[in-house]
């Protein structure tokens, strides 16, 4: 399922990210690749960011991002 | 000796600054703030370990001059060393520039922060890090064996806290006894070298959820986090105008106890009148002073930044300052991400326009943050012409408060309609990509009272420098081009657009002339005129758009280049054109009523911007 899908509180590991080297490359330099765990905190209303927490930062992204990125149970 | 504070943005670099160097650096809860470097001197008193007496700047008895000066530079904050936007474009170009490398790491996020970390380790410059947010740990249930990381990194290590400044002693001994030898590391795997380093250094305790840490999850809550937010805002202008009314009063007292005798006494001392009379103290009776129509550089040009814009200035920053050490300025970027699209922008760009309400220049400095020119061209434009600095806003509140509150609403959503019918055409006519939304949230600290105090220092000061050479010099210019029939020369050239579209009187050149130095004397300038309420509409809403002054032109400049810059300012003419147009037409129709009027202007936005929503979408359906 993508992150969007996810259901709110739920925990997961990032499968696989769908994005271009810039992108990734931006994740990653937030601690958000794949194999890493994380948890979604919140989707603002009216299809706004998506806010997940990994270790101990929280991570707000575009739901463009969110849609690509995909996850797993943990 | 150049020593630089690298690290993540946030981490507390400008904090750490500030206690090595004493040099103000501003600090806040929000990735990004540091957009150009700032440096400064660490002085440092070298003992010599063989001496008893040596503490003093030369030591009497072994002679040794020990004090040593060593450069330190803020570093803009980074997140890897391939560099994406502006300022981490300023960061990277400095590093060959250092000859020690702190690395301030955030404690609280080991595992992101040793990133950098690794890959700084690959440099051939001697690495101290600093483990800063100390103190945070504690809170957090995070232990780290502090000798092991060293050990495992192979460069030293010091615990600091940036706010309260513990630690900071043993650094500065850690820059002065740096490792002269370096031998550059090489991570085959970085982020498997990095799990590896913290799982063996770092245990971490479960504990409950801090008060904090549930209200960190209520400012962004799906469904309540943006009524909450819209919720704050109001009430926080609410405050800040009431306040700000509450300081006004205040000072007018004062002005009126302790100044003007001062004034009538030099009034006295001038025989009443004559030329310096009129510059200086222009126009004032024998016992009573009008200090906001009086217009002389002693009188109005004092009382105005003091007694009416300061105040304003004041509470702002405070409450500014409040809420960007808290973290709640990029909470409000995420919940109004959505919105922002709207214009073509992300949430991101939300701060710069935040921070420009105090003054535009912090505001345009901080679009460096953004990624592409489409989004820096944007939300620079829109910046510049709609965001009306707190100067003026103080300036204006005072001015059209007599006209009654449907003026000063009308006011109002004339400009937030602005704001949305140019960002609407902006989106649709601006070339390039916005990105979607990648922003780190950092969690929410509670501002120490000494750190709030020394910020709000900083910008008040910064206001003051700045402001009263500009007004009081402004006056008197425009007190002196008037004596000299220079205002009326004027006044008859600009009469096609001022009088003939704008529908004011002529003599409101000066306004324009002086606004292109300081915005908050300009609009000062519309009150002796006595202008009807329409007038004082266009007059107000014309004068906070035809061009910021003279300083954010400068940046805008600085930060667009020249050719974006012209683009911006040709936009901004025809704007001011067709806004002033606009209010008075619409008021022609709506019978001067002001909340008809504000009615429709609000109308009007609301339909531009749903029609272009629906042409962006069109035009993106279609490029796919
Ligand atoms: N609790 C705690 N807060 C800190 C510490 N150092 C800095 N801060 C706060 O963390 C935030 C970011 O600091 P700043 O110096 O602006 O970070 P920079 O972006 O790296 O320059 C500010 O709100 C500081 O007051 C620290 O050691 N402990
Ligand atoms: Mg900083």
């Amino acid at each position: 399922m993508t992150l969007r899908e996810m259901k709110i509180g739920d925990r997961g590991i990032i499968r696989i990210i769908n994005g271009g080297r810039g992108v990734c490359s931006k994740l990653e330099s937030l601690g958000l690749r794949e194999g890493v765990q994380i948890v979604k905190k919140s989707a603002v209303m009216g299809g706004g960011p998506i806010i997940v927490e990994a270790g101990t930062t929280q991570i707000a992204l575009g739901c463009e991002i969110a849609n690509k990125i995909i996850v797993g149970h943990p | 000796m150049k020593v630089l504070l690298v690290g993540n943005p946030n981490v507390g670099k400008s904090a750490i600054f500030t206690q090595l160097t004493g040099v103000n650096a501003r600090t806040s809860n929000y990735p990004g703030t540091t957009v150009s470097y700032t440096s400064g001197t660490l002085t440092v008193v070298r003992k010599n370990p063989a001496c008893a007496s040596c503490s003093t700047i030369k030591c009497k008895s072994c002679h040794i001059p020990d004090t040593e000066k060593i450069e330190v530079i803020d570093v803009p904050g980074i997140y890897r060393l391939d560099p994406e936007c502006e300022a981490e474009q300023v960061a990277c170009r400095l590093m060959p520039e250092g000859d020690i490398y702190v690395n301030v790491v955030d404690a609280t996020n080991l595992e992101r922060n040793l990133n950098l970390t690794l890959q700084l380790l690959e440099f051939k410059k001697p690495v101290i890090i600093a483990l800063n947010m100390w103190d945070d740990t504690i809170h957090k249930g995070i232990s780290i064996d502090v000798d092991k990381l060293s050990e495992m990194l192979g460069v030293p290590v010091v615990t600091t806290t940036g706010i309260t400044g513990a630690g900071v002693d043993k650094l500065i001994q850690k820059i002065l006894h740096y490792p002269k030898k370096v031998t550059p590391k090489k991570y085959k795997n970085r982020w498997q070298a990095i799990g590896e380093i913290v799982t063996s250094v770092q245990s971490l305790e479960h504990r409950h959820h801090t008060f904090l840490e549930r209200l960190q999850d209520i400012s962004v809550h799906p469904l309540a986090g943006i009524p909450i937010a819209i919720a704050i805002i109001i009430a926080l202008f609410q405050v800040i105008i009431v306040t700000g009314e509450f300081l006004v009063g205040l000072m007018e007292q004062l002005f009126d106890r302790y100044y003007t005798p001062f004034i009538l006494f030099l009034s006295r001392l001038l025989g009443g009148g004559g030329l310096w009379h009129e510059i200086l103290l222009g126009d004032i009776s024998a016992d009573k002073i009008d200090y906001e129509a009086a217009m002389g550089v002693l009188t109005t040009g004092i009382f105005m930044e003091l007694g009416l814009v300061f105040p304003y200035i004041l509470i702002f920053y405070l409450v500014l300052g409040f809420l960007e050490d808290l973290g709640y300025l990029p909470r409000i970027a995420v919940l109004f991400d959505r919105f922002m699209h709207k214009v073509g922008l992300h949430g991101f760009s939300i701060i710069p326009m935040m921070l420009a309400l105090g003054c535009n220049v912090p505001g345009v400095m901080a679009i460096r943050n953004l990624e592409s020119r489409r989004q820096r061209f944007i939300t620079a434009t829109l910046t510049a012409i709609t965001i009306p600095c707190m100067a003026q806003s103080a300036i204006i509140f005072s001015l059209t408060a007599s006209y009654g509150t449907g003026h000063v609403i009308a006011i109002l959503i004339t400009i937030m309609a602005l704001w949305v019918v140019l960002g609407s055409f902006l989106r649709l006519t601006v070339k390039g990509t916005t990105d979607t939304l990648i922003m780190e949230i950092p969690p929410y600290r509670l501002p120490g009272f000494k750190v709030l105090m020394r910020n709000l220092g900083t910008r008040l000061y910064e206001f003051l420098t700045d402001a009263f050479p500009y007004v009081l010099g402004g006056i008197l210019f425009v007190n002196i081009l008037t004596m000299l029939g220079v205002m009326d020369f004027l006044g008859n050239l600009a009469k096609p657009v001022i009088s003939g579209v704008f529908g004011l009187p002529s003599e409101a050149v000066s306004s324009y002339l002086i606004g292109i130095v300081r915005k908050d004397a300009s609009v000062a300038l519309l009150e002796p005129l006595a202008l009807n309420g329409v007038q004082m509409i266009t007059g107000v809403t014309t004068l906070i758009i035809y061009f910021p002054c003279m300083a954010t032109f400068v940046v805008l400049l600085k930060e667009l280049g020249f050719k974006d810059t012209a683009k911006s300012m040709l936009i901004m003419v025809e704007v001011t054109i067709l806004t002033g147009t606009w209010v008075r037409l619409t008021m022609l129709i709506v019978h001067n009523s002001p909340w008809l009027y504000t009615l429709v202007t609000a109308l009007f936005a609301i339909t531009v911007m749903v029609v272009a929503n629906r042409k962006a979408m069109q035009k993106s359906s279609e490029s796919l």
